[in-house]
């Protein structure tokens, strides 16, 4: 988004408009699902996480000065989120949900109900993507957020490096490690 | 194999800084460079459709807190009208309990022990325990007909037992003193004399 356009945005927002929010999650929506998605491997993860999301936005975006850049202060957040929803889950796993959608992104109840022309398209892509679900748990957590953030949030290495208070050689090093890795799993150079 | 220092300076110039790197570093430059590029495309998610509307239902939801708020707050300056007024409820409450079981307390001081009603703005306190009537004493300490029925004769018994312990009243327990000693302060209040300490009380006749 435009940083003036973002600004007028923010502070529609912070206005309390509800146009303000809904383009905050048209612009950043789909950037923080797919951070959701590959940080759980889970659709319903995602979407659960993103309203959530949405909702603490609504509640801290006062707090926001527009000193720094929106990207890292929202995924920043969107981290928090995700470090919380992992450590939940190790102690209490949860349950299978028919209204909840599954990692190729259809209901379990649509999947039931028969198969569609888009079914094979949506079962190839699914089959790439639970690849890569599957490449990105091999890595240690630390460095597949650090891609994550990178590839979704946009942020620098030095963004990166203050939010994990971790020296920036150290960050561009474990993402160099964690990108050669990724390529190796994802079926060589070509990824 | 870049050491701590070249990576920084490395992510410097990933970062768009003017840094002037190595053939090593440029090499590795490239290389994460190139695989930022080739995994972008696998890491991209495909969002459901629908997902954007029942976030935005949820949060436009969530965003029109002015009139939850200002109920909230006109919430809270009712509580807290309630709050003030709440002691003097509770006191009320507790003063008119404690009149209520002091009454009860005396009503069935008298009733058991017969004692004659206060004359005059005198009070007797009970410290004598009454004799029972030998009458209704021989009567009721009769053997009782102990039907051919186990239940009811258990009853009898009990029914027995009960007559017993109302005809032998226990010696009064110095609460029950007490409580008397409050219901001739709450009399005297009442009727209008001077409200006097436990010495000034009047005796037994």
């Amino acid at each position: 988004m435009e940083l003036q356009r973002l600004r007028a945005t923010i502070a529609s927002a912070q206005a309390g408009r509800p146009e303000g929010f809904s383009a905050l999650l048209e612009a950043y929506g789909p950037r923080l699902y797919g951070y959701f998605f590959r940080a759980t491997g889970s659709h319903h993860d995602a979407e659960d996480l993103l309203g959530e999301m949405m909702l603490r936005l609504v509640k801290r975006l006062k707090s926001y000065d527009d000193r720094g850049r929106f990207e890292p202060w929202l995924f920043r957040i969107a981290a928090n989120m995700v470090r919380d929803r992992i450590r939940r889950s190790r102690t209490s796993p949860s349950g299978v949900s028919l209204s909840a959608e599954d990692d190729s992104g259809g209901t379990l109840s649509e999947q039931l109900a028969g198969d569609s022309p888009a079914v094979e398209a949506d079962m190839l892509a699914g089959e790439a993507s639970a690849e890569m679900n599957a490449a990105l748990e091999r890595l240690d957590p630390t460095t597949r957020q650090m891609i994550l953030l990178r590839h979704f949030g946009e942020m620098s290495f030095k963004e990166i490096a203050g939010l994990f208070d971790c020296p920036l050689g150290t960050v561009l090093a474990r993402v160099h490690r964690g990108l050669r890795a990724l390529r190796e799993l994802m079926g060589g150079s070509d990824a | 194999m870049l050491d701590e220092r070249q990576y920084e300076d490395l992510a410097r110039s990933l970062d768009g800084e003017d840094v002037s790197l190595t053939a090593e570093q440029s090499a590795a430059r490239d290389e994460i460079a190139g695989a930022e590029d080739a995994l972008a495309a696998a890491l991209d998610v495909r969002m459901p459709a629908g997902v954007l509307g029942r976030v935005r239902a949820r949060m436009e939801a969530a965003s029109q807190p002015a009139a939850s708020e200002r109920e909230l707050l006109l919430g809270q300056t009712g509580g807290r009208r309630v709050i003030r007024i709440g002691p003097w409820l509770r006191a009320a409450g507790a003063l008119a309990a404690a009149a209520v079981i002091v009454l009860a307390a005396v009503v069935g001081w008298r009733v058991m022990f017969n004692t004659p009603a206060a004359n005059n703005n005198v009070v007797e306190t009970p410290t004598a325990t009454p004799a029972p009537n030998p009458d209704q004493l021989a009567l009721l300490t009769l053997p009782a007909p102990i039907p051919e029925d186990k239940t009811l004769g258990l009853l009898a018994r009990e029914m027995d037992e009960v007559a017993g312990e109302m005809l032998t009243p226990p010696v009064p327990a110095p609460i029950d003193v007490e409580i008397e000693v409050i219901q001739h302060g709450v009399d005297d209040l009442r009727l209008g004399a001077p409200l006097g300490g436990p010495a000034e009380m009047p005796g037994p006749e």
